[in-house]
């Protein structure tokens, strides 16, 4: 099974971040914040709906994240109201879910996340946030539990890509702009992690290197 | 394998971008070319394919773990975002320090106000952090806030009821009824992950006014009153909830709307 992404993007060699950036700067010139009055009311309104239609999917990013239902919620309420905030930045004919993924996850790693290391914390295991409780052990919930187990037992950095890519099926140029990193390091860190999983999946495998 | 770029073109980033369909035409026809000619690529390329999992349907039940209503009324609750406020009507960050100041100017006792920054500052000390921020959301309200048009009684009446349930209060329409004040809409908030209801109206001016209500136990009090925000306030506390009555009224109009409340809710 291939997990196709939007589209096929040029050759991109992780040896060769520069690439990315130069598409980078590129689309962020495009994102000139509207500074008129008008235009931000009806962007908040517009803000508005988009938060709420994908609340869910921004709380299940923030859980992917956090491993913690509580900090899930501060999370997502933190995004609405920064991205409230921020709606004359919110460039039209972008993704909005986009943007607000980006938002939430530059709050978790400038604001959260840092403020509870500094607290020490710490973070719980994924299974004690994550089990699937209620649902009835069929196969294939056994299954989907096992891989979401293993997912969110990776690390951030990893987990994160994975999440991103497969889940919420995000394009590589597109979890490489959502998370302000050259697509060169996106691609690593997906290496990284199916090196991972596909050792734990496939059990009488040895992992071996092609090089 | 006289290819330069080969430990490029066969590392596991390349790979897997390949299992993603993430390469352009080119650069798949080489790794294609070099899986068919290197057994060790084939290898790799079938041992990474083993994770190639069921992602999405992994993730997807969380959707329906997450706090659906409680994130919709979370978002409900902000208000529109102060720059987006016209300065003549809005009380901003800046509008709260002028009036501090006024407040002073006009004789509000000096140590009075010291405590309420600080308490602002330093965490709920004496239970007025939370009337604080309830001030300063109300003071975003407008008229329109609140909506013109027609009410919908059988809506407020299971608003009431869905708020009522959460704090551990009976609440009806008639329990909450004012004199010379339209019920608008009755929702959940949350103040620092304690729950937080609201209750919203418009008085005879058709100036925002709220009935606010937060569980907490640290024991009754009678009625006091104070003034926040250019708006004039009722707070109590039972054994179990405080609440505020806040808006635009003159305090003693205020007062006895608040003593309506307490007798009707028999608190």
């Amino acid at each position: 099974m291939t997990i196709q992404s939007g589209f096929i993007m040029p050759v991109a060699y992780p040896t060769v971040p520069a690439y990315s950036q130069s598409k980078r700067s590129k689309q962020s010139s495009d994102r000139v914040a509207r500074s008129d009055a008008e235009a931000t009311i009806a962007n908040e309104q517009e803000i508005r709906a988009g938060l709420s239609q994908h609340l869910t999917r921004l709380w299940r990013y923030a859980v992917v994240l956090s491993h913690q239902r509580d900090v899930a919620d501060d999370l997502v309420q933190a995004t609405c109201v920064r991205a409230l905030e921020r709606a004359n930045q919110f460039a039209h004919g972008t993704r909005l879910d986009r943007w607000l993924f980006s938002i939430l996850h530059s709050i978790w790693l400038n604001e959260v996340r840092s403020r509870r290391v500094r607290m020490g914390q710490g973070f719980v295991d994924a299974d004690e946030t994550l089990v699937f409780d209620g649902q009835r052990d069929t196969e294939t919930h056994v299954f989907a539990n096992q891989v979401l187990r293993q997912v969110q037992a990776l690390p951030e950095a990893q987990r994160t890509v994975v999440f991103l890519a497969y889940v919420e099926e995000l394009s590589y140029r597109e979890v490489a702009d959502l998370l302000d990193i050259p697509i060169g390091t996106v691609m690593s860190r997906l290496a990284a992690a199916r090196a991972k999983l596909a050792a734990s999946a496939g059990p009488g495998r040895q992992e071996g290197s092609a090089q | 394998m006289t290819d330069p770029n080969h430990n490029a073109m066969t590392s596991d980033e390349m790979l897997v971008a390949y299992l993603d369909g993430e390469l352009d035409a080119d650069t798949r026809r080489r790794v294609e070319g070099l899986i068919g000619s290197d057994e060790a690529v084939a290898d790799r390329l079938h041992f990474l394919a083993a994770s190639n999992l069921p992602f999405k349907n992994a993730f997807d039940p969380l959707l329906d773990k997450a706090p659906a209503e409680k994130l919709q009324s979370m978002l409900a609750g902000i208000s529109p975002p102060e720059p987006v406020r016209p300065p003549v009507n809005g009380w901003n960050r800046r509008g709260f320090l002028a009036a501090a100041i006024g407040f002073i100017a006009v004789g509000v006792a000096v140590d009075r106000t010291f405590l309420g920054l600080q308490s602002g500052l330093h965490g709920d000390q004496d239970g007025s952090d939370w009337r604080a921020v309830v001030a300063q959301y109300m003071s975003l309200y407008t008229r329109d806030t609140l909506g013109t048009g027609p009410v919908d009684a059988a809506l407020q009446s299971a608003q009431l009821r869905d708020v009522g349930s959460q704090l551990g209060l009976a609440l009806t329409p008639d329990r909450v009824q004012l004199p010379g004040a339209s019920l608008k809409r009755a929702q959940m908030l949350a103040y620092d992950g304690r729950a937080l209801g609201q209750i919203t109206y418009l008085d005879a001016a058709q100036a925002p006014l709220a009935l606010c209500i937060v569980q907490s136990s640290k024991g009754a009090k009678a009625a006091d009153a104070e003034r926040r925000h250019g708006m004039n306030v009722v707070y109590w506390s039972s054994d179990t909830h405080a609440f505020m009555l806040i808006g635009h009224e003159s305090p003693d109009a205020i007062k006895a709307m608040s003593d309506r409340i307490r007798q009707s809710l028999a608190i």
